[in-house]
């Protein structure tokens, strides 16, 4: 078990840092485009750069390791000492994906895991050494080689020093440690999570095995002074695992966490004495370094990370739980050790003031608490306009009015409120479009131009979250199938740089999410013929379906006009990603396509899920609603005017057909009400019925029923336990008198009609 | 309506005694001419029969569903469920309450008559056939002076096949 106010640490950190990450990828594409400019550079170090610093503070050294050496890149290009090439980019970012696994991997299990970075940090490493070399002319090429001896002889020197200096360090701290113990043991009484304490003791191990190796390969320290050094180290955290075992449960382990930082502080302490004392040599190599980059380089950046991270840590150790005791947001934990370096400016620590990370449980319950009341204000309401029909003169039915509806303005401006506070912009979703078509149309050797419109639209986190994936395949499809070679479009006349459009839009309850390209687009006679290919549909029925409805044909589920299965596409399961997750949002798509235009793709999808507004309708006596974001038009009909088609009941609306579901027969009514309706079965030919045209994703169908009540707005109550093993109804709600009405679902509806 | 207690044939201060003589309250109903009995830590509450919701493709036995303050909730008409003949609602109709395994079930019943205190050593183990029912779910027979009460085990009132019925998740 993770404590509490750990786990809150850790949580803010995690947070904290994938939004760091997300705004670094997509600073990173601006980088490419604008290499020279500085602000945003020193933007992206400071990202990095706090990222690392809360790392360290946590102790999650792997990560620390990585964005150290990305870190380096960043504060040469930021320096001017080295130029940033296309290469150079791509390991940032796959640097800044790493990273984004090991913090997700955090989340999710509280540790860093098992990550092998050696080989990145080492591309990295060379990255910065090499473009180093390649920044300079010439001329100081040929001095580095010549000044690469006299230089090696002083960095081994320097590094012996260090050794020795560390060694001193090494002795003195033990004592002090013993002392320091000693206090923690009665000031802290906060228990600490034992894999963090487990980490504190494992990584400053880590660390100075490290910091060992490269002493070693660099025969710069025998491997006798190593292990004499390591011995040492081992004997303090003997010291503290003793402490450890004569303690009870908490108490021990909140020493050994202390005994823990305490020890990790002082290594750090005395990496930052080795740094300190060889400061004054370091940074005069470094002026050399700047010329000749060489291996030695290496070292310096280990010493250099030490600097960077130590402050946090010199925090002193009862400090540490005394924070964490508080639930402060740890943001103002992190910032308080944010290095205070006076050239870093603290960055997201300060904007933390105006706002303030809430749990999405929380807001959930003043959701559902405001659909309440808003359910409550519906019946208040009804009875109110009942009563001012029934005394229409009386005074206080009057003044009820009155109250009545300045209550309902406050609800609704209180539902829009509540809704507001869990709207996100898409711009968290549209963000990483950038970097994906970047590597992807490098990758396929295409041009191509993304255009984002309106990522300032905002919506709701459930529909946020949904999004994401449907509109990651969108786009790959534009780029790999829409969007043609840069000859092919030079050919065709257009120009070399294909352009993907995506954009987002507010219309009405909705928005409008909508992905366009000047590609190929799409030919509905391919489509049919692959459709047939594949087995997914019969040759009639592939050329008695419009155009447009072919068109939908690539949403079904193993379609894909890819004969090869490439890493891109061609499995066919994209678009039927697509299709799933925007009906699982109520969501409508459209598609339009023009033979050697391109393509649009647009979707419609409710601002929200929690309310929604429907359609009441009636069947005999009984009430339904259905979404309505799902409801296209309603029309009335003679029932003269249905056909049979295969058994199946249709209308010819507007040249298509649509096909019918008669809710009475579906839902059983007159049986299930008994002998009541037993009389007045099935269809009387003139007789006049309602038909509810409702879309899902790509598909539309009729609905029959007797009667259109209305609109109303309805807060979804999840049926919960019980489905009553029916897919036809996805939830119910509370009307404005009281009354339970069921919510049809519209996906089923669709579904059932499929399947028969 | 359900306060009164009917006073007991042995003494209250057998409350924390051997489990034999132990004090236990129920809430008594009736459907047609027979007395039932439920554990009355299993009723959450009573309420008047309100308008019922039908659920479509629901099993027979569920009537539907209702509003309970906000919350809605899944009816059962015991009389279906015990294949007792069909009965239109009166003004003494209730709808017990209850929790069957941690959900929240309401049982139209045709009256509640009171909440009994009963000591456990008067119930006596069910006979093989009470009623046409089932004896599967009945705890025992407790007898009060001449009335005969059927003490119900609520939790195994709906085999587990109906239970899934209820509660079947989508798949």
């Amino acid at each position: 078990m993770i404590d509490d106010s750990m786990k809150e640490i850790i949580n803010d950190f995690v947070q904290e840092a994938l939004e760091l990450l997300d705004t670094l990828s997509e600073n990173f594409i601006e980088l490419e485009k604008n290499p020279e400019d500085k602000e945003l550079l020193n933007t992206i170090f400071r990202a990095a750069h706090t990222i690392k610093g809360s790392a360290g503070f946590l102790g999650f050294q792997n990560l620390v390791e990585l964005a150290h050496s990305a870190e380096n890149i960043l504060n040469k290009l930021r320096q001017g000492e080295i130029k940033l090439t296309s290469d150079m980019m791509d390991y940032l970012l796959k640097t800044m994906d790493i990273l984004t696994l090991m913090i997700r991997n955090i989340n999710d299990t509280g540790e860093e895991g098992n990550f092998d970075n050696a080989e990145i940090i080492n591309k990295l490493n060379m990255l910065a050494l090499d473009e180093g070399g390649a920044g300079n002319t010439a001329a100081a090429a040929e001095l580095n080689t010549a000044a690469e001896d006299i230089e090696k002889k002083a960095e081994a020197e320097a590094q012996i020093k260090i050794q020795e200096q560390n060694e001193e360090k090494a002795k003195k701290k033990e004592n002090h440690e013993d002392k320091d113990n000693k206090i923690e043991e009665i000031k802290l009484e906060e228990p600490l999570n034992p894999t963090n304490k487990a980490n504190n003791e494992k990584h400053p191990k880590r660390k100075v095995r490290n910091l060992g190796d490269i002493l070693l390969e660099d025969n710069l320290m025998s491997s006798d002074e190593l292990s004499q050094i390591l011995k040492e180290k081992e004997k303090e955290e003997k010291k503290i695992e003793s402490i450890e075992i004569d303690s009870i449960s908490n108490i021990a382990n909140m020493e050994g966490t202390a005994g823990g930082k305490e020890d990790n502080n002082e290594k750090e302490e005395k990496t930052q004495e080795i740094e300190t004392y060889s400061d004054a040599d370091i940074k005069e190599e470094n002026i050399i370094n700047k010329t000749n980059n060489h291996e030695d380089s290496n070292k310096t950046v280990k010493l250099n990370d030490s600097e960077k991270q130590t402050p946090p840590l010199h925090l002193s150790p009862p400090s540490i739980p005394a924070e964490s005791k508080k639930t402060d947001s740890a943001a103002q934990v992190l910032s308080n050790i944010v290095p205070p370096q006076p050239q870093m400016h603290p960055t997201v620590s300060v904007s933390a003031e105006t706002t303030i990370r809430v749990d999405v449980e929380r807001l959930d319950n003043v959701m559902n608490l405001v659909g309440e009341l808003v359910l409550s204000r519906n019946r208040i309401f009804n009875i109110a306009s009942k009563l001012e029909f029934k005394y229409p003169e009386d005074e206080f039915t009057e003044s009820l009015i009155q109250v009545v509806s300045n209550l309902n303005l406050i609800t609704t401006d209180l539902q829009l409120a509540v809704m507001r506070t869990r709207m996100q912009p898409v711009k968290k979703v549209f963000s990483k479009f950038p970097r994906m078509v970047r590597d992807l149309s490098k990758e396929l050797g295409k041009e191509i131009e993304l255009n984002i419109a309106g990522e300032e639209t905002e919506l709701d986190k459930s529909v946020i979250e949904e999004i994401g994936d449907p509109l990651v395949h969108l786009i790959r499809n534009s780029i790999d199938h829409g969007i043609e070679m840069p000859e092919d479009r030079i050919k065709a006349g257009k120009p070399k740089a294909g352009s993907i459009k995506l954009s987002a839009e507010h219309e009405g309850n909705y928005i409008i999410i909508e992905v366009s390209d000047d590609g190929k687009g799409m030919d509905p006679n391919i489509l049919r013929k692959k459709a047939i290919e594949k087995g997914l549909i019969d040759e009639k029925t592939a050329f008695s379906i419009s155009d447009k409805d072919a068109l939908s044909l690539i949403f079904a589920p193993g379609f894909s006009t890819k004969d090869k299965v490439t890493e891109i596409s061609g499995r066919g399961v994209g678009m039927d990603v697509v299709k799933t997750n925007i009906q699982k949002l109520n969501g409508i798509i459209d598609i339009e396509s023009e033979k050697g235009k391109g393509s649009d793709i647009i979707l419609k999808l409710p601002l929200t899920v929690a309310i929604i507004q429907t359609l009441i309708i009636g069947i005999e006596d009984e009430i339904f609603a259905i979404p309505l974001n799902s409801v296209v038009e309603t029309l009335r009909i003679s029932e003269s005017s249905i056909q049979t088609i295969d058994n199946h009941e249709v209308i010819n609306l507007r040249k298509s057909v649509l096909s019918l579901l008669r809710l009475s027969e579906e839902f059983g009514i007159e049986s299930a009400s008994g002998s009541v309706s037993e009389g007045k079965t099935k269809v009387l030919s003139n007789k006049e019925v309602y038909v509810v045209v409702v879309a899902l994703a790509e598909k539309r169908i009729g609905i029959v029923v007797d009667t259109l009540y209305g609109q109303e707005e309805v807060v979804i109550k999840s049926l919960g336990d019980y489905q009553f093993g029916y897919k036809g109804i996805s939830g119910a709600t509370i009307t404005g008198d009281g009354k339970v009405v069921l919510i049809m679902d519209i996906a089923s509806m669709i579904d059932i009609l499929q399947k028969r | 309506m359900e306060q009164e207690a009917i006073n007991l044939p042995k003494d209250k201060k057998a409350d924390k005694n051997t489990g034999a003589d132990e004090i236990i309250q129920l809430v008594t109903f009736t459907l047609g001419s027979e007395e039932f009995a439920l554990d009355i830590l299993k009723v959450q509450e009573i309420n008047r029969m309100v308008e019922i919701t039908k659920v479509p493709k629901a099993p027979n036995f569920v009537e539907g569903v209702i509003n309970l303050r906000g919350k809605v909730i899944p009816i059962v008409d015991i009389r279906k469920k015990f294949h007792l003949n069909l009965k239109e609602s009166t003004k003494d109709t209730r709808i017990i309450v209850v929790n069957i395994l941690g959900k929240t079930i309401g049982l139209i019943v045709d009256s509640v008559s009171e909440v009994l205190r009963i000591n456990s050593n008067t119930i006596q183990p069910p006979p093989p056939l009470v009623a046409g029912l089932d004896s599967d779910y009945i705890k025992g027979v407790g007898k009060l002076d001449d009335r005969l009460i059927i003490l119900l085990d609520i939790d195994k009132i709906f085999t587990t096949g109906e239970h899934r019925l209820i509660e079947s998740t989508i798949k």
